[in-house]
């Protein structure tokens, strides 16, 4: 039998720390917002695999987030499909439409991905406030949840973000992951040892806008409302920021820097500054990125030893 | 012998400038060819286009006896169409292992292939250090083993010697040859000529986008036009 490393059991701990956490006596104001930060954590753990181990940068994951919102809202309020099916089918859109994006642009050189990525959700922003069947401007209202009680729909959160990352832990030790890590590392490199680098780019997309996808079904059943504020720049910014803050290319990191951020925003009551605080947060996570390239999983490397 | 690679009236040009200029080349199984000649011969080009990284402007490239020409240069590497860069690629965030094991899972080998060909080039020892760690001669041996792990059946070896010290050549130049001698074609680009005349028996000298020599290596230097080529007609010394 294999020993259990301290590490395994820092993480179990951890769990259950956060799993019984919320449903103690005077904690429950703490149920939504670390919700929030599970579903948050999911969204930057997908942007991780496509971005820390493909090396494809992308600005626009709250397209991928906010598409399987709205479909799976619909599927779900307009055709009776249960909630569960439905995020499953609203994932499942997001990965389809990211293979349609992904089949051109992944192949051309250069930053045109980025550039396409930029614009995603910009094009939806404009078409969900153009389009009644969409609910335009004000969105789709009475969204049906996943479950009443908001213990349940927080452990569902817990669990949403746990799959992730096993299926990112997952993709990662597979051949797929050791490929998506060489595309990363030197692409010409890669064609030259086989890979075949539209293929590996096409489906790290695929999978990561499918967890995003999932992220984004959750949080619309969450709220019980989808709008096209969905798609706005603080969304596609904070996958970005919580993944080098805690540390881009490592499993945990996204995590991490979720948790952070959205301590920060949620339990400080940073709102205050609500303007300002995406410039706030660019900014700090980019002068920790400077001094700890590795973010703060780099720093707890370091202090573990 | 059987031919491995054909390239029949290969063109590629630039702005204008022809870097390839209607190359025709054959290469039969186990050969041990060095295509030399002086900055801007076009010796690169010509690799690029074999093995998919360029597409020619025209003529054909045929591998194993089956048009590849303009094919994906990761297919071509499947196909046992293996090359190495003048400028080292590696993976530099992996370990020099991981660096050989990738090209060994895409054409379906074990293990055993890279730690062979670790030992070939003598990186065995350092093979769970990152290659970001390595020096330029320990990081062209690693290239080189990354190629040799996949089990070639043509490797496209470009200035293999590049930047290496005596020792290092003398390592290098012992497994290109260990693994010809085990059946695997080679063609190699280089500017090293005294070691690289000492392993080939088969000299291209390319000028100008066009081959202007193709032969043994100890009639090299008595070809004027390839004297021309690289002194100006001011004569010539090779000293293999």
């Amino acid at each position: 039998m294999s020993a259990v490393r301290p590490s395994h059991l820092a993480g179990i701990a951890l769990l259950v720390v956060l799993a019984v956490l919320p449903a103690l006596p005077g904690m429950r104001a703490l149920l939504f917002p670390l919700t929030l930060t599970n579903i948050m954590a999911t969204l930057a753990i997908a942007w991780n695999l496509l971005f820390g181990y493909a090396g494809l940068l992308s600005l626009g994951h709250s397209f991928f987030f906010g598409a399987a919102g709205y479909a799976s809202a619909i599927l779900s309020k307009s055709y009776g499909i249960p909630v569960p099916v439905a995020m499953v089918i609203g994932a499942a859109v997001s990965s389809g439409i990211a293979a349609l994006v992904g089949l051109p642009s992944l192949k051309l050189r250069g930053h045109y991905f980025v550039l396409v990525t930029l614009v995603l959700p910009a094009v939806a922003y404009q078409l969900t406030n153009a389009l009644d069947v969409l609910g335009g401007h004000d969105g789709i209202f009475g969204v049906p949840p996943l479950v009443r009680d908001s213990y349940a729909v927080y452990l569902g959160s817990l669990f949403l973000m746990l799959a992730s990352l096993v299926a990112s832990a997952f993709v990662i030790r597979s051949r797929l992951g050791v490929e998506m890590i060489s595309v990363r590392e030197d692409e010409e490199a890669a064609k030259a040892l086989g890979v075949d680098t539209p293929r590996v780019k096409l489906y790290a997309l695929m999978i990561s806008a499918f967890l995003s996808g999932l992220a984004g079904a959750y949080w619309a059943h969450l709220n019980g409302v989808i709008s096209p504020s969905v798609y706005e720049l603080e969304k596609a910014s904070m996958p970005l920021l919580m993944s080098v803050l805690g540390g881009k290319g490592t499993l945990l990191g996204p995590v991490i820097g979720a948790y952070v951020i959205q301590t920060l925003f949620e339990s400080l009551k940073i709102e205050a500054i609500a303007t300002a605080r995406l410039f706030v947060f660019a900014a700090a996570t980019f002068a920790i990125y400077r001094i700890f390239p590795q973010g703060l999983m780099g720093v707890l490397r370091r202090v573990i030893g | 012998m059987s031919e491995v690679l054909v390239t029949r009236d290969l063109r590629k040009s630039f702005g204008g400038i022809a870097a390839v200029n209607g190359v025709d080349l054959t290469v039969r199984e186990g050969e041990l060819t060095a295509i030399i000649g002086p900055n801007g011969a076009g010796k690169t080009t010509l690799f690029n286009l074999i093995t998919g990284f360029e597409r020619p402007d025209s003529g054909k490239v045929y591998f194993m006896g089956r048009d590849v020409t303009g094919e994906k240069p990761y297919n071509l590497a499947r196909m046992g169409l293996i090359r190495t860069f003048q400028i080292v690629r590696p993976l530099r965030n992996l370990t020099v292992l991981q660096n050989v094991l990738i090209g060994c899972r895409v054409r379906g080998l074990g293990p055993e292939a890279a730690e062979e060909s670790l030992r070939a080039v003598g990186l065995w020892e350092k093979r769970d250090v990152l290659a970001s760690l390595l020096t330029h001669g320990e990081l062209k041996k690693l290239e080189l083993a990354r190629a040799l792990a996949m089990r070639p059946k043509l490797l496209l070896l470009d200035e293999p010697l590049g930047g290496l010290t005596f020792s290092e050549a003398e390592e290098v130049t012992g497994a290109i040859r260990e693994a010809n001698a085990n059946g695997t074609t080679v063609v190699l680009v280089e500017h090293r000529l005294r070691e690289t005349f000492r392993i080939v028996r088969r000299v291209v000298v390319m000028n100008q986008g066009r081959i202007i020599y193709d032969g043994l290596p100890e009639n090299v230097a008595k070809t004027e036009e390839v004297v021309k080529a690289y002194m100006g007609g001011r004569g010539w010394v090779l000293g293999t």
